[in-house]
């Protein structure tokens, strides 16, 4: 009783609103009528075109054959898992979300997607990294589907100053998976007469890419080996370089010399070499032969004195090379002038920072005289860096490097590396695996202001709760805790994990009864 | 103005009979209405019928000249009760909503319409915003049909029978001198096909005419005795008249097939995702050509009990496939079939999901369910694994089959290795939305007095719920936002915030919220979002839009009406400025005055405005006059990785990328090219004192000599300052 073993030929776009799926869509509808195919395609505008993630489907189906049958088919409106032929993803995790969704399948669906992502909001409100893994995705997508051409096409879009569609429609165009001609694709971005020219080159550029076969290479793994540069440019450069080689194994490297390198230019050479000092007594006491330990030490170690004051912040915003890199990312052409004004509130407390350590203390510690001077710094300031006076301001805050040491700031983060540093110590040797995890709970110090205090708070309980504890914590137990500590702004995440450590320690506690690994290190504040 | 502009399609309404049209539903539907001699048409905007209020508008001229009247109702109850003109008057009236949200509003003039009958055809052209994509409660319009005994129909999704369903049904609703309800569902508003025109007709009687000359018939009123005679007339001639029209038209279908001893029934939205379905598993070609015999109501109220039971007299099963909940069809049918002693075994919702929405893939596993559990021998040898395992098990065939649920490994592979790394992306402000700062503010304001019971409203604000600033208790519809808070009206510490927006505050806000705040004396805040538009539903103009219109009257302030209404405490402030807003947050929660405190928070929606100014700007850059483009720029050496500022923001724009310090792995903030400059990024590093790595880069674009003179001035100066630095650098280094 059948008329016709014709089948439609079926495409999900999978976008986000906003980003052009409703183009490509009319895009691939004009070009099929045009070669007498029936196009019909639906989509769910709404809220959805409001950046939330959304489908659009269409389906075709060749003019000669509803000439035949006499009538027009039955077309369907939304895609039926393990029924789509194309699968086009305008973004990489709504690619993934096509794939959990069944829409993509072995046996018969070509997917072409771009590889670039949009974070969402989950993932950029972490308080560190809470970015899904774009390499897992990748590896995700491409094993289920038939073929996968993938590639930036963002990016590829950007080159050519047009938008994601016209790669996308490219990349389709290239894969060669529609009867249809590269000319007649061509045809129908000329008769959507919007930006035929810069859409016609992206559309190209992506057309080739897809033809050669459109894969990326997967994103190499991050690695924390760092490499050791291959020769100094300085003679005092050389030696402590020398030194690095000499004093270190290999393993700890290139770790060091990106955090000495970075010490240098944040102060000086002698305080490169108090970095190399501290490190030096404790890759004598790891007994490991891959130094981790070391290697972390090395890393937090050099991230926490070069802690951001106001004269670091002022150094960065002045010199030459960020100029350049704001002109590079505002996309300025040569003959556009570029005013940078720059968003800064200092605090009393920055101020005090600044001053000698005593008179710091006790500024901070004065009432009265707190109150005098918050007067100052109630309002947030604007500073045009590329204006004279603004420029100079920020010269001459960056030139009192050369008081740093004497600062009040620098005594307080002095002292409290030392803390750290000797609760390293004092457990590298007996339980190696909780001195890493001391070693990374440093990640909570970072940033300024509030930011900075309340890392610096949840580092304090952290440091304080594995002191109480009277079992053996080991680098998992301290990094489930400065994982939550990371989750939420409010802490609730952070306060459930502590409590947890807590009566989980207990509990070991009553059953082993083993105290005499129990950490050493006081939770003292060393601000006071 | 609207977000989209159909100035382009709408001229399509002009072509004649014959004439192929390509577009979408909407504009589909338009046409229809031109073509049925409509007298007059209102309506009020939202998803998924939004475009069809802007196609409406757009075609002011096409109306003009057919002496159609076109009203933007002020709200569904308004839209509903202008169907009244037809109550009189042979005058055929369309209107159209957003539904069930947009019926619940209408329903009190839509009863009242109901139950006074029509005389010209009366059609309510409902989006059912039901399922992926809809943004509201989900029920169904079909409840609505049913108490007030409005017929409603549900065409088959394709463009010629939507179209003819749309006359068919004004026809239908003077047949029967009823009120006829036309659902559309989401994808179907936006299904884009062809079908061929007819020639425009003017209305036979227009509105000018009727009104020059009245006509009244107090029977019509609803009043007693008359309103016990309505609704004896609904049972007794209404609805006999219409199951006679719907016989005689056939406007519900049957398709044979060659298994003839089971059947489906199916609501006529539902039939192209049923033939995929069927389609995909082999038993229908792309034709439509079915090898299970169909019965289509493309009437799905009232039930016309003659055509089921033909239906089912020579089945041992059929299956109802009716989406969303209650299963009200099914109920019938089951009541038709039991009243007539017919032994027809009905499958429905045991096999279908009670509730959500049918998409292909539902259906398909239904389908399955359902032939392997009646009649398995009809899939064998086409998918296989079902009808083998049924086979195998055999006989009881009052069991369901339940298919187990088997994954191919390569796919489980896959979504393994997806597991956790796929977020949500749900909608949300967008680029630049002058209603982020609004909540940035109201973040920290809470952040510094502790948790705020917040009552809301439907709008874009309503995001505000979502992270990042998971504010928000309840949404009670539209203008509602002050009247969800007001059993809180209680003396105590914290006052609480409702949110509405101007949207709301025009449709039902000013007297349920508002008036209703005033008269109750309460001390709490209510925020209204002034945008300049009805933002969420595409950007329409309403009351207190900035523009000036040809046909419509704008411009009328927000403030003056609530101090009309009785408040003294308003105050009016732009979203952009963080920093008053947190002041005046602080001092409405504060204020010793008695009576509401009204905050209106006004800027334009930056979606609109942007669709204003981007061909100006750019114009003005090619026409080579000065201009300055601002943007934000985080420095990334700066920049600590905490993402505070994204907390407080949730600016698509305003996103990570990787760190560019090896040591560091926290990607840091990043602001890309979509950035409108739109200020709130540097409000927050102010007010919240975030870091100081936030800038704003001012772009000249065109600099005059001026700006090129000192330009080169200012970088000979820095320029040497920066050479010592980099002297510097190249002495200090490794
Ligand atoms: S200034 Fe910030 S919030 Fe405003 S548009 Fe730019 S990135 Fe978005």
């Amino acid at each position: 009783m059948f008329e016709s073993r014709e089948q439609p030929v079926k495409i999900a776009i999978s976008a986000m609103g906003g980003q052009g799926g409703g183009v490509l869509a009319s895009w691939i509808r004009d070009l099929a009528e045009a070669q007498g195919y029936l196009a019909q395609s639906t989509s769910v505008p709404g809220v959805a075109q409001r950046t939330g993630a959304t489908v659009y489907y269409l389906e075709i189906f060749p003019g000669a054959e509803t000439e035949r049958v006499g009538r027009k088919p039955v077309l369907g409106m939304t895609p039926i898992i393990g029924d789509v032929d194309i699968l086009i993803a305008a973004e990489l995790v709504e690619a993934g979300r096509a794939v959990q969704k069944g829409l993509v399948t072995p046996d018969k669906t070509t997917l072409i997607t771009t590889t670039h992502r949009a974070y969402t909001v989950a993932e950029k409100q972490h308080l560190g990294d809470g970015l899904s893994d774009s390499t897992k995705i990748l590896d995700g997508i491409r094993q289920v589907a038939k073929r996968c051409v993938a590639f930036d096409m963002e990016k590829l879009a950007n080159e050519h100053d047009s938008v994601i569609s016209s790669a996308l429609f490219g990349a389709l165009a290239g894969a060669e998976v529609l009867p249809f001609g590269k000319a007649d694709y061509e045809q129908a971005i000329r008769a959507g007469g919007v930006a035929v020219e810069t859409n016609l080159a992206a559309f190209n550029a992506a057309y080739h890419l897809a033809g050669q076969g459109g894969l990326e290479p997967a994103v190499p793994e991050k690695s924390d080996r760092l490499s050791v540069p291959e020769a100094a440019r300085t003679r005092t450069g050389k030696m402590l370089l020398d030194r690095v080689l000499t004093e270190f194994p290999p393993s700890c490297q290139g770790m060091i010399c990106e955090g000495m390198a970075q010490l240098i230019d944040y102060q000086d050479f002698r305080y490169a070499e108090l970095y190399l000092e501290r490190l030096r007594s404790l890759v004598a006491q790891e007994a490991s032969e891959d130094h981790e330990l070391t290697r972390e030490v090395a890393r937090y170690l050099a991230l926490w004195m070069a802690f951001p004051d106001t004269i670091r912040v002022a150094d960065q915003k002045t010199r030459s090379s960020r100029f350049q890199k704001i002109r590079a990312e505002v996309r300025a052409m040569d003959e556009q002038l570029v005013y940078p004004v720059e968003y800064m509130h200092p605090r009393i407390e920055e101020f005090c920072d600044l001053l000698p350590r005593r008179l710091g203390a006790f500024v901070l510690r004065s009432k009265r005289l707190r109150r005098f001077l918050s007067v100052f710094f109630t309002k947030g300031r604007k500073i045009k860096t590329a204006t004279i006076s603004g420029y100079c301001l920020l010269y001459l805050i960056a030139s009192l490097r050369f008081m740093r040491r004497a600062s009040y700031r620098y005594a307080v983060e002095n002292s409290a590396i030392e803390v750290w540093l000797e609760r390293i110590h004092s457990q590298a040797g007996k339980n190696p695996s909780l001195a890493l995890g001391l070693a990374e709970t440093a990640c909570l110090i970072k940033g300024y202001g509030a930011t900075r205090d309340r890392g610096r708070q949840r580092y304090e309980a952290i440091m304080a709760a594995l002191a109480e504890s009277r079992t053996r914590p080991t680098r998992e137990d301290v990094r489930r805790l400065w994982e939550a500590a990371l989750v939420g702004e409010e802490g609730r995440e952070f306060a459930l994990a502590l409590a947890e450590f807590s009566s989980d320690a207990s509990l070991k506690d009553s059953l082993e009864d083993s105290s005499e690994d129990s950490l050493e290190g006081k939770g003292a504040d060393p601000r006071v | 103005m609207a977000e989209r502009s159909f100035k382009k399609e709408v001229e399509a309404l002009r072509r004649g009979a014959g004439e192929e049209l390509r577009c979408e539903g909407i504009l589909g539907v338009t046409k229809a209405l031109l073509q049925s001699g409509v007298a007059y048409v209102g309506g009020y905007q939202g998803a998924p019928i939004s475009h069809l209020m802007d196609v409406l508008g757009d075609a002011q001229d096409i109306l003009e000249e057919l002496d159609v009247h076109f009203e933007s109702s002020g709200s569904e109850a308004t839209a509903a009760a202008m169907l009244a003109a037809s109550v009189n008057y042979p005058l055929r009236g369309a209107v159209t909503w957003k539904s069930t949200a947009g019926t619940n509003v209408a329903s009190d003039a839509l009863a009242n319409l109901a139950s006074s009958g029509v005389t010209g055809g009366a059609l309510v052209i409902v989006g059912e915003d039901y399922g992926e994509g809809s943004s509201i409660m989900q029920e169904r319009s079909h409840a609505f049909a049913m108490k007030s005994q409005i017929w409603l129909l549900d065409p088959r999704p394709n463009l010629p029978m939507i179209t003819d369903m749309v006359e068919t049904g004004f026809d239908l609703s003077e047949a029967s001198n009823t009120p006829v309800m036309l659902e559309l569902r989401i994808r179907a508003c936006h299904l884009h096909g062809s079908f061929v025109a007819k020639d425009n007709r003017r209305p036979k009687m227009t509105v000018r005419q009727a009104k020059a000359s009245p006509t009244r018939d107090t029977s019509r009123v609803v009043l007693p005795p008359f309103n016990f005679l309505h609704e004896k007339e609904k049972i007794e001639a209404r609805l006999p008249a219409a199951i006679q029209f719907i016989k005689e038209r056939q406007l519900n279908e049957f398709f044979d097939g060659d298994v003839g001893d089971i059947g489906l029934i199916m609501q006529g939205g539902l039939y192209n995702t049923v033939i995929r379905a069927l389609n995909v598993l082999g038993l229908a070609d792309s034709f439509g050509n079915c090898r299970l015999p169909i019965y289509v109501m493309n009437v799905t109220y009232p039930y016309i009990d003659e055509e089921i039971l033909r239906f089912c007299a020579d089945k041992k099963a059929v299956l109802m496939i009716e989406e969303g909940q209650p299963e009200y069809i099914e109920q019938a049918i089951s009541h038709i079939l039991r009243r007539a002693e017919l032994p027809t075994k009905l499958y429905g919702k045991d096999i279908l999901p009670i509730y959500g929405e049918y998409q292909g893939d539902v259906i398909k596993t239904a389908m399955e369910k359902f032939i392997v559990t009646v009649a398995p021998s009809v899939l064998e040898g086409l998918s296989q694994s079902a009808a083998q395992k049924k086979t195998s098990g055999e006989t009881q065939v009052l069991n369901i089959y339940e298919p187990a649920v088997e994954t191919k490994s390569v796919e489980s592979i896959a979504v393994t290795l997806l597991e956790g790394e796929i977020p949500p992306r749900p909608a949300g402000f967008c680029v630049g939305c002058p209603e982020r700062p609004i909540f940035s503010a109201v973040k920290q304001v809470q952040q510094a007095i502790g948790d705020i019971h917040m009552s809301c409203d439907i709008g874009c604000h309503l995001f505000s719920i979502l992270p990042p600033f998971d504010l928000g208790n309840t949404t009670m519809g539209y203008g509602l936002g002050a009247a969800g808070g007001s059993a809180f009206n209680v003396p105590s510490e914290r006052r609480n915030i409702s949110v509405m927006g101007d949207g709301g505050f025009w449709h039902n806000g000013l007297t349920s919220s508002i008036s209703n705040a005033v008269f109750n004396q309460s001390d709490d805040v209510v925020m209204i979002v002034d945008n300049n538009y009805s933002a969420a539903t595409g950007g329409q103009d309403i009351m207190s839009s900035r523009v000036e219109l040809d046909n419509r009257s704008t411009q009328h302030s927000i403030e003056k009406a609530v101090k009309g209404v009785g408040v003294t405490w308003v105050r009016q402030v732009d979203t952009y400025d963080v920093a008053t807003m947190k002041k005046t947050l602080h001092e409405a929660m504060t204020s010793p005055q008695p009576g509401p405190k009204v905050i209106i928070a006004q800027n334009e929606c930056m979606l609109n405005k942007q669709r204003r100014e981007k061909p100006l700007v750019r114009d003005k850059i090619k026409s080579g006059k000065r201009l300055v483009r601002e943007r934000f720029f985080v420095d990334a050496d700066t920049c600590t990785g905490d993402h505070a500022c994204i907390r407080l923001s949730g600016c698509p724009s305003l996103t990570v990328k990787e760190n560019p310090n090896p040591l560091k792995s926290d990607p840091v903030a990043w602001v890309d090219n979509e950035c409108v400059g739109c200020g709130l990024c540097g409000e927050n590093a102010h007010t919240a004192v975030l870091c100081p790595s936030f800038a704003r880069t001012d772009i000249i674009f065109n600099p005059t000599r001026r700006d090129r003179f000192i330009g080169g001035i200012r970088q000979a100066v820095i320029g040497f300052l920066q050479n010592r630095i980099d002297r510097r650098l190249e002495k200090y280094a490794l």
